[in-house]
Order: C-alpha cells, then structure tokens, then sequence
C-alpha cells in the first residue's frame, strides 16, 4: 500500500519504461482512449505526451449503497483493461471488493493511503449515499457512508462517481426513495465531481474518464456533470437506426416485420431521444453490441431519475399525447423529443412529489 | 444459434453501387485528399464513431481496396497498417491481443502519423547517443 507522498511517485512515463512499454505501444493504448473519448485522432499524440508526463495517482474506490454491478462493469474493460491501469497508470490502494486485505487491515489501508496522497487521490465513489436517520441506513466499519464520503471526499484532487446511483441516486432515490439517497454531488460541493452514469456505466467509459482525467484534469462537463467527451451526443444521434425514424418507419411490436427488418424503436419504448451516452458508438463488450442493436430499445440509465421517468415501453413522449396516433405522429414529425421528455419527466416529478406529500399528511 | 433468431439488421435502401453512408465519407475523404494536396494538411477519420450498420464498415472497407503497402505491428496486439487504392488514404486498425478492435480509423496523409517519431522518443534519442559518444571518447 502506499508509502510514498504523491510527489515523490513516478510518472506514468517512468512506470512504463521502467516495465519496458515501447513507445508505439503506449501510443497505440492512447489511441485507443482517445478514440474511446471522440477526441480527433490527430490528438493521440499530444494526449500521449501528457499522459506520459502525468504522475501516477493514488486511487480509493468507495463502494456506499450500491449492487457491485458498477465494479463487475469495470473489471470488464478491454480498452484500457482495468490491470493495465491499475498497472501501469494508477495506483489502486483501497477497494474492498477487490483487495485481498478486510476488517481493520484493509480501512488502515485506506487511511495509510490517504494521508500518504492527501490533497491529490482521485476518489471514486459507487452507489447512492443513504441520507435519512443521520445517515443510519447504510454503514460500514462502524461509520454511516456519509461521514465516509465527508471524510474521503476531503483530501481528494477530484471525485469520480460511477454509476447512475453515485451519481444521482439510482434506484435507491427512485421513488418513495425510503432511506434518502443522493449522489455524491448533493453532499460534497467543495470539489469537482465527475458524474460518470449508467446502470452500469459502459466499462469503457469509466476507465477513459480516469485516465482522461491523468492527462488533461477535469474533462468539459455538461449540465448533469457528465464529461461530455462520452455523453456529448443523444442514442438516438448516433444510432444507427436513426435513418429509419428520419423515415418514419417504426418497430410496432418486437416481433413484427418492422423489428425484424431493425426500424427505430421509438414506439416501443427507446429512450434515445432524451438518453446522452456512448453505447451507440462504444457498445458493450468490447464493442460487440448494445442494446439497440440486439433488438431492444434504450432505457435511459444514464439520466438523472430514470427509474421515475414511466414505463420502458412507453415512448417517451406518451404522457403528452393522448393516443396512439399523436405519437405517430409526433414521432413521424420529428418533433423536439427532448423538450417534449423534459416536460413528461417534470410532470410526473410533480405527481409523484403530490403523492408524496399525500402518504405523509 | 444466431441463425435461429429471425431478425436482421437492414441497411439503408441503395440506389446505387455506393450506400448512403459510405457515399458521405467518400466525399468526405475527397474533400481531405484535395486538401491534401494542395495545402499537405492532413486528416483523420475514427471509423467506429460512425454511426452505420455493420455490414457498411465492410463495404466502406471493401470500396478502399488495396493498394502496395499492408504493414502488420505486434505491440500487444496487432496493428495493421494498409494503404488503400487511393494514394495517401490509409486504413490503420489496432487491435488488442484476443483480436477486439481497439481503434480503427482512415488517414489521410502521405504517411501514416503512427510509424512517425515522436519529438519526445527523439529527444531520448539524442540523450542516449550523445552519452554513448561521450562515453566511448
């Protein structure tokens, strides 16, 4: 576990000479991030040199209210694999699923490493923080996750939160949310915190935000604190079905000619339109697919309260058209979904907020 | 197994030899190459950011052809750098050693950015031979 101060640690550069990593090899990993990351690439070159450059970082992964699908999601990363960057680009020095040590060992661990690299780790964050009953809904090692993320979050550089639960709650904040989650970013307002999203986010995209963030810092965020390098663009602008919604031609039902023949899934329920996130172009599993391409539409995991938006098979502008032939023709018309799925999302926020209030009064 | 589910993925309906979206980045790598040689700017192409059918990918590929030089790199994995039929539009693909394609993206350049050395490996370069030198006088 760490020793060293964060200063005094080798640069990425060093690390990779000293394990004999020839150049074109690092700039062919490079390339492969910024391709990850849509950046132009004519840039793997200058981006390979500031990653070179960068020091290698301390890194404490803390899991809070969370289902492990974030991590079993990370570990599956092809490119860049999570054992070249635990490797060769960071240090990992406290996640207690993956570490060999627990109980005490592994939490003196965890304070040897920030103390040693305080003010510099990175801290990433997994699942949602229980805020009800001072935080009583979710503890570990004796203390509640909020006094853990407190006390965490304070010497971190920067936070990354993976996972739609770090991120905006999850589906511990859907509703009647019972233990008052949040995401990370509802408590810590002090430092940067990267959203990275999903149910689960796309491995990829985790990993490319880590060491994106060696080489350049705090990446271009967008409204919800995305980097939009990964969530810059809507599924739906980037499918490769989009031509056949700009058609009109619709799947109506997933076993009917229009599925078969892979039309947009806009009437079933994809949430493409109003959904910012890579799938579309990264895919899952080293590239071999997503859902879209399997046959089933996007569920929008990457957007804040997603488990309160309706149903998946709903399209997403049902809740302001009253039958089936104003979707049509809405979705015909290529109509400004995502203005239309905010003012859908808002409402139902405010009917579930009136029954809240109901069950409490 | 695959061949048990009855759904495929149709491309766009062609009107011609060329699909819709291999038509736009034929223009596209037009418009570089002109550039190219008039103002020896170069230019990329991240061929996975496209948003086509999978079977457009090959007929992009299969519309570049072949043309003298196909170089394979072992650097965990290979890295296959071919040129095309057309002069100064290259086709580089990285791939990770079980074959997952890392990056893939078209050139457009009189040689290849990739097998260029870089100023901080030359650099290291110059370092390494002015000791040696010295060492050896």
């Amino acid at each position: 576990m760490s020793k060293k101060r964060t200063d005094e640690r080798p640069t990425i550069g060093q690390v990779l000479d000293e394990n004999g990593v020839g150049r074109r090899r690092f700039l062919k990993y490079c390339a492969g991030i910024t391709a990850l990351m849509a950046m132009p690439p004519g840039a793997t070159t200058a981006f390979a040199q500031q990653l070179r450059a960068a020091k290698r970082p301390t890194v404490i992964y803390m899991p809070f209210q969370e289902c492990t699908g974030c991590l079993e999601s990370l570990t599956r990363s092809f490119a860049p694999s999570l054992e070249s960057l635990i490797f060769d680009t960071v240090s990992l020095d406290y996640n207690h699923t993956l570490q060999a040590a627990a109980g005490h060992a592994a939490e003196e661990a965890r304070y040897e490493a920030m103390e040693a690299a305080h003010g510099e780790y990175i801290l990433i964050v997994d699942g949602s923080i229980p805020t009800k009953i001072n935080g009583a809904y979710g503890t570990s090692a004796g203390h509640t996750f909020v006094d853990q993320l407190y006390e965490a979050a304070e010497g971190a550089a920067a936070i990354v939160a993976v996972g739609v639960c770090a991120a905006y709650g999850g589906v511990g904040a859907a509703y009647p949310n019972p233990t008052g989650a949040v995401g990370v970013a509802d408590l810590i307002t002090d430092k940067p915190v990267i959203n990275v999203p999903g149910c689960p986010p796309i491995p990829e995209v985790m990993t490319g935000t880590l060491v994106s963030f060696l080489a350049t810092g705090v990446p271009e965020l967008d409204i919800h604190g995305r980097p939009k390098a990964f969530f810059g663009n809507t599924i739906h602008d980037r499918c490769y079905r989009r031509r056949f919604y700009d058609r009109g031609l619709f799947a109506e039902a997933f076993d009917d000619e229009g599925a078969k023949n892979g039309w947009c899934l806009y009437k079933l329920g994809c949430r493409g339109p109003t959904t910012y996130n890579a799938c579309a172009t990264i895919k899952w599993n080293g590239g071999t697919s997503w859902p879209i391409e399997a046959g089933h539409g996007c569920i929008g995991c990457s957007e804040p309260n997603f488990w309160d938006q309706g149903g998946f098979y709903e399209p997403v502008t049902s809740k302001l058209f009253r039958d089936t032939g104003q979707v049509a023709a809405a979705g015909a018309a290529g109509v400004a979904l995502g203005v239309a799925s905010a003012v859908a999302a808002n409402s139902r926020r405010k009917k579930l907020a009136a029954e809240d209030q109901e069950t409490s009064s | 197994m695959s061949d048990s589910i009855p759904v495929t993925v149709k491309s766009e309906t062609r009107t011609s030899s060329i699909g819709g979206g291999v038509f736009a980045i034929a223009h596209e790598l037009l418009r570089h190459l002109e550039n190219l040689l008039e103002t020896g700017e170069t230019a990329t192409i991240d061929v996975k950011s496209l948003p086509m059918a999978p079977d457009e990918f090959h007929e992009i590929r299969k519309m570049l052809g072949q043309g003298e030089i196909d170089l394979t790199l072992e650097l965990d994995g290979p890295t296959r750098i071919q040129e095309t039929a057309y002069g100064g539009v290259w086709w580089i693909q990285h791939k990770a050693p079980d074959g997952r394609i890392l990056a893939e993206y078209i050139e457009i350049a009189r040689f290849p950015d990739f097998l260029s050395a870089q100023p901080d490996h030359i650099t290291e370069a110059v370092r390494h031979l002015r000791n040696r030198l010295q060492g050896a006088a």
